[in-house]
């Protein structure tokens, strides 16, 4: 549309209006998924991209045998290296005094030089979600699906328990919250200690429930989950809670957290 | 799916029957103005064409099982979330205009506008806490900057008697912005200043640097600075937070936006007789700032960017790099022997001292200036001479580039700034 009009015999008013109007008609076509594009629905149309999903849970345990990515071997000051080349390695860092507030060492919350752990649950949950909805995954066994739930829950579990022990009070997440939700459901506050010790042992106990006593082929899955190691890690969760330790921390953390509202 | 209307009208006064008795004066005076939206689609990374859908990629490092290592799967990692919320970017216009044209000799344009950008689509990192897990950046369309201006074109045409020409031009242009809604936390009252809200889109924000610390007792009994390795010699930084640490929380506004606000431009050609001819042209800008870079590295193009001396940076397919050893700092830097609390350069080290490269004002430079950017004086021999000698035409010109630079900034060139190193050559050229 575009028009012009006189006005006045010298004047001249020019009106012009472009409307665009988009393209309503053509939705489906619009909804096509591009070939080359991998969605989150492709893993897990099939047993073999689920199982890479299920070892993406499992790669967020920390590097344990590591004497740099471990606080217990080399955080101390036992042993230090004037090599500016290991400034790399985290441990190395703290008896150096390098510890700081702005990007810290042994982050298990965001993740530097250590496993951002909730970036791990996250991913347990998707699979948990995934693999509970028995129309995703088709080529799988119902008690090997049991079983890959257990191994995620139990994962999810130890995440938890990992925070807990670096930070006390911790969100629980047991269900993912969608990343379109308002910025005010992101904000999940701590719950205390005993919430969360209560929350971790439960979902060891139903882990346990699904997964098999014993590895059986060794050659392959040797390392993997199973119901004595649930049992073991809720054990020591519990006595990790007990600790007097711990319960001071707490009742200091929660009093600063009830003062500072932080989330 | 949009609806982007826009209207626009001018007004020809001088063309009125009332304004007749100032035709005289006024040769022609019109008014315009537009209002109205525009969509912009072009927005987000432009490699990332479908970025409502989610993305995963399956070859990401996964987990090792069995007796001896020897089961291995690759692991998902998520690329992008899903978000159909995506929308384009909207801006609303409104644009107002005058055009004077006085005794058809001084030619007046000046444009005003007013534009309203919203639905910028921004990345919710500030916002999403961390406890979401969420492996990559959220996106939405949740900004909004005003855009205010003017725009300013002058030019000046006269010849003085028969002999003597003047051709003159100036612009001006005036831009400011400012972030209205943007993704960050809400801070507390008393670190407000951190806030990006309010200020312009190219603000910058630094670190006070106070001055250098003496030596390694002053550095343990001030605020602990958390950017790597610091001793005597290194940038002592103010905590204005007042937590007996220097953090991202000391982070505040420091001088003018990156951007200029105003730039202008003026200058003319004078001849006399058409024989002889000189011209001239300034170019200036204002109210701006930039902060060197006292890092080290490499560009995409393997162009060294940072003054830091020493330091062997790169290694990539760009190979190494080493930035040369500037005279100022070979000059002015802190040492044992001359520890001068506010010497141009800090502690000298073969590596980048993180705590030192942090953008403070210690850094920060004043933008403006204003420069001859071009003068050339020329003449024409005239044809009778000429034809003397079997030419048909000549011009014998100087021609210069860049000739002087008025500004407080004397290190460099100061349009290439901080990091960009596009040099502005000072040039002669002289041809018959």
């Amino acid at each position: 549309m575009k028009f012009q009009y006189r006005i006045t015999k010298g004047g001249i008013v020019v009106l012009s209006c472009v409307a665009m109007l988009g393209t309503i008609s053509c939705k489906k076509f619009l909804d096509i998924v591009p070939d080359n594009v991998a969605t989150m629905d492709n893993a897990f149309t099939l047993r073999q991209e689920a199982e890479k999903y299920l070892f993406t849970c499992y790669s967020y345990l920390p590097n344990d045998g590591s004497t740099v990515s471990n606080p217990g071997f080399l955080a101390g000051d036992e042993m230090s290296t004037p090599l500016t080349s290991r400034y790399g390695d985290y441990a190395i860092n703290l008896p150096r005094g390098n510890q700081n507030v702005t990007n810290p060492f042994f982050n298990y919350w965001d993740g530097n030089g250590a496993p951002a752990l909730f970036r791990g649950i996250r991913d347990c949950n998707v699979f948990i979600e995934n693999m509970k909805d028995m129309s995703k995954v088709p080529d799988i066994g119902p008690d090997e699906r049991s079983r890959w739930i257990g191994e995620a829950m139990f994962l999810k579990a130890y995440y938890h328990y990992l925070l807990l022990r670096a930070y006390g009070p911790i969100p629980i997440t047991d269900i993912n919250i969608p990343v379109e939700a308002p910025v005010e459901q992101f904000r999940v506050k701590r719950s205390p200690v005993d919430e969360v010790v209560n929350y971790i042992a439960s979902v060891y106990d139903s882990a346990a429930a699904r997964l098999p006593g014993l590895i059986v082929n060794r050659v392959d899955e040797l390392g993997r989950v199973t119901k004595p190691a649930a049992l073991a890690m809720k054990a020591k969760m519990l006595v990790l809670a007990a600790s007097p330790c711990l319960t001071e921390i707490t009742i200091m953390l929660i009093l600063k957290i009830r003062t500072d509202n932080c989330w | 799916m949009g609806f982007l209307p826009s209207i626009g009208g001018g007004w020809v006064v001088s063309n009125e029957k009332f304004f007749e008795p100032l035709l005289k004066v006024i040769d022609n005076l019109k008014l315009r103005f537009t209002y109205g939206k525009s969509g912009n689609d072009a927005i987000g990374n432009a490699n990332e064409r479908f970025f409502y859908l989610s993305e995963v990629n399956f070859n990401q490092a996964g987990y090792v099982f069995g007796e001896n290592f020897s089961f291995f799967r690759n692991g998902v990692n998520t690329l992008r979330y899903a978000n159909e919320e995506i929308t384009w970017e909207e801006s609303t216009q409104l644009n107002g205009g005058l055009e004077i044209n006085i005794l058809n000799n001084l030619n007046i344009v000046i444009d005003a506008y007013n534009r309203k950008v919203e639905n910028i689509l921004l990345s919710r990192n500030a916002t999403v806490p961390t406890t979401l897990g969420l492996q990559a950046a959220v996106v939405a369309n949740t900004g909004r900057t005003d855009v205010r201006g003017i725009e300013t074109a002058i030019t000046y045409n006269s010849r003085i008697g028969s002999n003597l020409g003047l051709t003159s031009r100036a612009t001006f242009t005036y831009n400011k912005n400012k972030i209205i809604t943007t993704e960050e936390p809400l801070y507390p009252e008393n670190i407000s200043y951190v806030q990006r809200k309010g200020s312009s889109g190219d603000q910058i924000f630094g670190l006070i640097a106070e001055r250098l610390f003496t030596d390694d007792r002053e550095v343990a009994n001030s605020p602990q600075q958390s950017f790597g390795q610091y001793m005597a010699g290194d940038i002592k930084y103010r905590d204005l937070n007042g937590d007996g640490r220097i953090t991202n929380l000391d982070v505040a506004p420091i001088g003018w936006p990156r951007v200029p606000e105003i730039t202008y431009g003026f200058g003319g050609t004078v001849d006399y007789k058409g024989l002889v001819d000189f011209s001239i042209f300034f170019q200036g800008s204002a109210r701006s700032s930039f902060t060197i870079n006292a890092g080290s590295g490499l560009d995409n193009g393997g162009n060294v960017v940072g003054i830091s001396p020493f330091v062997l940076t790169g290694g990539g397919v760009n190979g190494f790099g080493q930035a040369g050893l500037l005279d100022i700092i070979a000059q002015d830097h802190w040492s044992e022997d001359n520890r001068n609390p506010y010497a141009f350069w800090p502690r000298l080290s073969q590596n980048v001292i993180a705590n030192n490269a942090q953008t403070s004002t210690w850094w920060l430079q004043n933008g403006n200036f204003l420069r001859i950017k071009q003068a050339e004086l020329g003449f024409n021999p005239s044809v009778k001479l000429l034809k003397k000698v079997g030419l048909d035409f000549a011009r014998i010109y100087l021609s210069g580039q860049n000739l002087f630079t008025f500004t407080s900034f004397k290190l460099w060139d100061i349009e290439m700034g901080g990091t960009d190193w596009v040099i502005h050559c000072k040039e002669f050229t002289i041809w018959g």
